[in-house]
């Protein structure tokens, strides 16, 4: 932990970091997006900006189904479906709670979070839910596999 | 959505997470951390940016064209079966990696989408909106000051380097990086490279 700290609070060495993000985001400028059958050859390191830029402008006020979420009470909250991927053998460390796509649910993860789990030095539980209006399926088909396991 | 997990957090007796979240995921997960900074001790954002994406902008405009093109489908509950929405899409979704995806939404059981496409197609403006309005009547920006995590698909355009400000402002305390050869998906399409990083994360 104080390895983690020191790690993350070092503000100094941005600037060149920053430059390097640049360049390697121009790159990516010229290529097409949505290439989802392309497989990942080159990883970076991760690049540390912590560069405080005081924003001044203000937040937009125009209603969003997030921010009504925590702004209004007139909003209904549904119980999200979820899966516990993986049980921690201890409830010392936070867990982990992976949220979908667009279009997806929490099965997108269900293979990484176990694999995740599994590997993990920090034991954490790890969860998936499915947000509103997305991976019904997933409930319909248990109801299908209770209802033959019943009959 | 944001006070759904807020739910889901409450009924599961969990006082501090750590939010691993793609692209839609990613905006709730923001929204979440900016409103609700106790609850979140650390936070990963797969391939999205704290920003309103406009409907010009191609990579936005792709997905909403999905979601217009799933809608206008027409389906017959019981009858039209799934490689007939298959076929429908081909033109508008030509990857077949990416209308296979949608496709996990159709419920070949009982012949229909599992999901309200029409309430997501109904949403999309919001969806693609990031505006964040405060409680207080102060006009400064919300921030979360917890360890923050962007990793995003350098194929991708849903993060990019105009964006790097807003994040910054947000989440002062956050890190960037890129997995250069992935695109959107970026768990789907590197999920070795995807959990390396996370273990780095969660581990450090």
């Amino acid at each position: 932990m104080l390895v983690s700290t020191n790690t993350w609070n070092t503000k100094n060495r941005p600037r060149l970091l920053s430059i390097l993000l640049l360049f390697s985001l121009s790159i990516s400028w010229f290529t097409l997006s949505l290439a989802f059958t392309t497989t990942p050859t080159i990883i970076e390191n991760p690049r540390r900006t912590n560069t405080a830029i005081t924003r001044t402008t203000a937040i937009l006020s125009s209603a969003s189904p997030i921010t009504a979420s925590a702004t209004s009470s007139a909003i209904k909250t549904v119980s999200l479906p979820f899966t516990e991927y993986y049980t921690a053998s201890s409830t010392l460390n936070a867990p982990v709670l992976f949220l979908h796509g667009l279009l997806g649910s929490k099965r997108n993860f269900a293979s990484l979070a176990k694999s995740l789990g599994k590997q993990l030095q920090t034991q954490r539980t790890i969860y998936g839910v499915d947000l509103r209006n997305h991976g019904k399926l997933d409930r319909i088909m248990e109801c299908v596999k209770k209802y033959a396991v019943h009959n | 959505m944001a006070l759904d997990v807020q739910h889901f957090l409450q009924e599961q007796n969990i006082n501090q997470v750590i939010i691993v979240a793609h692209s839609m995921g990613g905006k709730v997960a923001q929204a979440l951390a900016l409103l609700q900074p106790d609850l979140v001790q650390g936070l990963v954002v797969l391939d999205m940016a704290p920003v309103s994406y406009q409907t010009d902008e191609p990579h936005w405009k792709a997905v909403t064209n999905i979601l217009h093109t799933l809608h206008s489908i027409p389906v017959i509950a019981g009858e039209t079966t799934k490689s007939d929405v298959d076929k429908a899409l081909r033109s508008a979704v030509p990857d077949p990696a990416l209308r296979q995806f949608c496709l996990t939404n159709w419920n070949s059981k009982t012949n229909e989408w599992a999901i309200p496409i029409h309430k997501i197609v109904n949403e999309l403006d919001t969806l693609a909106g990031f505006d964040l309005q405060q409680q207080s009547t102060t006009s400064t920006t919300l921030k979360y000051h917890g360890d923050t995590f962007f990793i995003y698909g350098g194929q991708s355009k849903f993060v990019r380097h105009a964006h790097v400000e807003t994040i910054a402002s947000y989440f002062p305390n956050h890190m960037l990086t890129t997995i250069r050869g992935a695109g959107h998906w970026v768990h789907a399409e590197a999920p070795d490279d995807t959990i390396a990083l996370l273990k780095r994360y969660l581990d450090r």
